[in-house]
């Protein structure tokens, strides 16, 4: 009786695990082992920050070269040294870590509202309504959408009614910039922090009154730059970094105080006179 | 037989105070700024800063289909002509006019003398040199609403004559005072698109508009008055449709997929003018009114004239303003300040005492289904502001969120509410946006 089931039993067990070990050799899924390698080297928080869904997607991608090395905004540059090295490729050389910068100045008390807003809740939707309840209709609204977007909490109100950004967290990823219904927000590196802090397309005598930090087109800055590195987009004046000498002449000339360091406090930079 | 109306919809209080006060003609205005477009995009501006302009003479025009030309209320200098932000909050070409108070009428001006020899080309022709656009509010152009696409025939033409906005009472004193200018109106509109059939559709809050219309259309061969029963939004496109003729407008297309073209009372009144006296569209009525307004009314603007002189005109504000409307409380454009020009689709300015603009403490959805009971387009508006508010805003567009006339029905219903019209419209833009790509 005995013998007759460990026969049974035993011969059935050793039946399936032939036909076990032949299936996994016949049908084995083709696995690239970049893969865990990268996926080890990557921070595994799965923000989802690169635009893919965690990092898992992302590892894949780049093994498979769909994403560039660089693709991970929270890991920065040491594990996009790492990254490389596993592809065996060189890193392409890019510009230092960069943070999110809001170009406007526009707070509580320096821009006019003309309206009350009440409604849902997002600078989006307060935007489509009348075009916003600002007297400038390219200012920030100040509602929050990029605050409660940022997957870092790098992001927070500050007491002007403008958000503010904590570099410590800030990763550069993005995200608050493609929320911004007015297009405020970009990424900005500390070699570039010299800005012209407003976006207003609005015809000048209008938008003076409108906020007392608007660029008010006087042309001041591009006539003082040393290096020739001002110009004027419309009404706004533009600064091209790959020129910028960040001397601060610009920054102490500007009457209405719309061009400023955007990488600390306007003193650090270098004043020639 | 049951008054016939449509399916869905709502009765807000009415309050058509101005509906008695009769019709106050405004004054020449000193200054106008009269908006170009619809948009005005491409624009070209036949009467630059400094010149003189006459009463009619044309201001603006652009050859685009979707276009027509502006024309100027007033006699006197153009002072101005640039970019203004309307009331609507987007920016507008305006030209600013000083007026002389000569009202001398521009060279040219002349009553269609031979309406039954014109081909229904030339009368749509001459609707879009008088600078027709939709007056009910939409602005749509009117030469394009009866320019039929190759192979679609109408057999009927619907006028509007809803008017089911609250407050709003300017279609009503057009149909009671002028009601020969409305059937006339409908005569040209029904020979520009070569149609036998007439219905002009009123609310039966309006028994004299009814009256008065009734004796007026007796004159014509194929015009019918038609008593609907007074129900937010009657006065809808595709809601009057339903209404009249009981047909059902598919989702996405136009009146005359099945066989209809819609105009407004104020809109065919209009074009009778223009065959009867010459001069294109520089005057309409305009409903003054609301709970802060001295004396409810409605006036006969001269297009781009600031509201603030005609909130003037009726007494001035009375109380504490609460919120200011452009159109009516359930479709307008709430304004931050008078300071801005009437267009050719501003029907009323409504002012609502501070009682009547209370901001109401939004509440969770307590999913009573009332807002989907309500929608006139058989949406299901709390699905829609769900995915919305969310930002989801595939699904939303696959709930059809495109095809919300933003009557506000669903918001007004709404026990707990909720910002639905707002959520949906921000969907429909992300919709239409996408169409666009």
């Amino acid at each position: 009786m005995i013998v007759n089931s460990l026969l049974i039993l035993g011969g059935m067990g050793l039946v399936f695990g032939v036909a076990l070990a032949v299936a996994a050799k016949l049908l084995a899924v083709e696995h690239d082992p970049k893969v865990d390698m990268i996926l080890g080297v990557l921070p595994g928080a799965n923000c989802g920050a690169c635009g893919y869904p965690g990092c898992n997607g992302l590892a894949k991608a780049i093994s498979e070269e769909k994403a560039p090395c660089g693709s991970c905004l929270v890991g920065g540059s040491s594990v996009a040294a790492k990254i490389a090295e596993i592809m065996g490729v060189a890193l392409e050389a890019g510009d230092g870590p960069k943070f999110s910068r809001l170009m406007c100045a526009g707070g509580k008390g320096i821009a006019k509202d003309i309206a009350e807003y009440k409604g849902i809740d997002t600078c989006a939707a307060a935007n489509a309504v009348s075009g916003g309840f600002k007297a400038c209709s390219y200012g920030c609204l100040g509602i929050g959408s990029c605050v409660r977007e940022c997957p870092f909490d790098a992001m927070y109100m500050g007491e002007d009614g403008l958000p503010k950004i904590d570099d410590s967290k800030c990763t550069g990823c993005g995200k608050c910039v493609s929320v911004c219904p007015r297009k405020l927000l970009a990424l900005r590196s500390a070699e570039e922090p010299v800005n012209v802090v407003c976006c207003s397309k609005a015809p000048i005598p209008k938008s003076k009154q409108d906020c007392s930090a608007v660029c008010i087109g006087c042309q001041i800055c591009v006539k003082n730059c040393p290096t020739s590195a001002i110009s004027m987009n419309g009404t706004v004046a533009v600064i091209d970094n790959s020129k910028c000498t960040k001397c601060g002449i610009c920054v102490q000339k500007c009457p209405v105080k719309c061009i400023h360091n955007l990488f600390g406090p306007d003193s650090d930079l270098r004043v020639e006179a | 037989m049951a008054v016939r109306t449509f399916v869905g919809g709502i009765h807000p209080a009415q309050c058509k105070y101005a509906c008695d006060a009769g019709t106050v003609t405004a004054p020449v205005p000193a200054r106008v700024t009269v908006p170009v477009g619809p948009s005005w995009v491409g624009y070209k501006v036949l009467a630059p800063k400094g010149t003189e302009v006459k009463v009619g003479q044309k201001l603006a025009d652009n050859e685009g289909f979707m276009c027509v030309p502006t024309h100027s209320p007033v006699s006197g200098k153009v002072v101005d002509a640039k970019p203004y932000r309307a009331h609507t909050g987007l920016e507008f070409l305006g030209i600013t006019i000083e007026s002389d108070g000569k009202q001398e009428l521009c060279e040219g001006i002349a009553p269609v003398e031979d309406l039954d020899s014109m081909t229904p080309e030339e009368i749509r022709n001459v609707i879009r040199e008088a600078g027709m656009l939709g007056m009910g509010g939409a602005e749509f152009p009117t030469h394009v609403k009866l320019s039929l696409p190759q192979g679609v025939k109408v057999d009927t033409v619907v006028v509007n004559g809803g008017e089911c906005e609250p407050y709003l009472t300017s279609d009503h004193r057009m149909m009671t005072e002028k009601a020969d200018k409305v059937v006339h109106g409908t005569y040209i509109v029904m020979r520009s698109v070569g149609v036998k059939r007439a219905i002009i559709g009123v609310e039966d809050n309006k028994p004299d508009a009814i009256a008065a219309l009734t004796a007026a259309a007796g004159k014509y061969q194929g015009i019918e008055v038609m008593p609907l029963k007074s129900s937010y939004p009657q006065g809808y496109e595709k809601a009057i449709i339903k209404a009249t003729l009981g047909r059902e407008v598919p989702p996405g297309a136009l009146p005359f997929s099945v066989g209809v073209v819609v105009v407004n009372v104020g809109t065919a009144a209009a074009i009778s003018d223009r065959f009867t006296t010459g001069l294109p569209l520089i005057k309409r009525y305009v409903t003054v009114s609301g709970e802060a307004v001295s004396r409810p009314a409605t006036v006969e603007a001269y297009i781009g004239t600031y509201a603030s002189e005609l909130v003037e005109l009726c007494g001035g504000v009375k109380g504490e303003l609460g919120k200011a409307i452009f159109g009516g409380p359930m479709m307008g454009v709430a304004v931050p300040s008078l300071d801005f020009p009437i267009t050719k689709g501003t029907s009323g300015i409504v002012l609502l005492g501070r009682q009547q603009a209370l901001f109401w403490k939004e509440m969770p959805c307590i999913r009573c289904g009332r807002c989907n009971e309500v929608c006139p387009m058989f949406l299901q508006p709390s699905e829609i502001h769900k995915y919305a508010l969310a930002e989801d805003m595939a699904r939303a567009e696959k709930l059809f969120a495109a095809d919300c006339m933003e009557c506000g029905c669903c918001s007004y219903v709404c026990p707990s509410k909720r910002p639905l019209v707002q959520s949906i419209k921000l969907a429909k833009q992300y919709a239409l946006a996408r169409r666009k790509k």
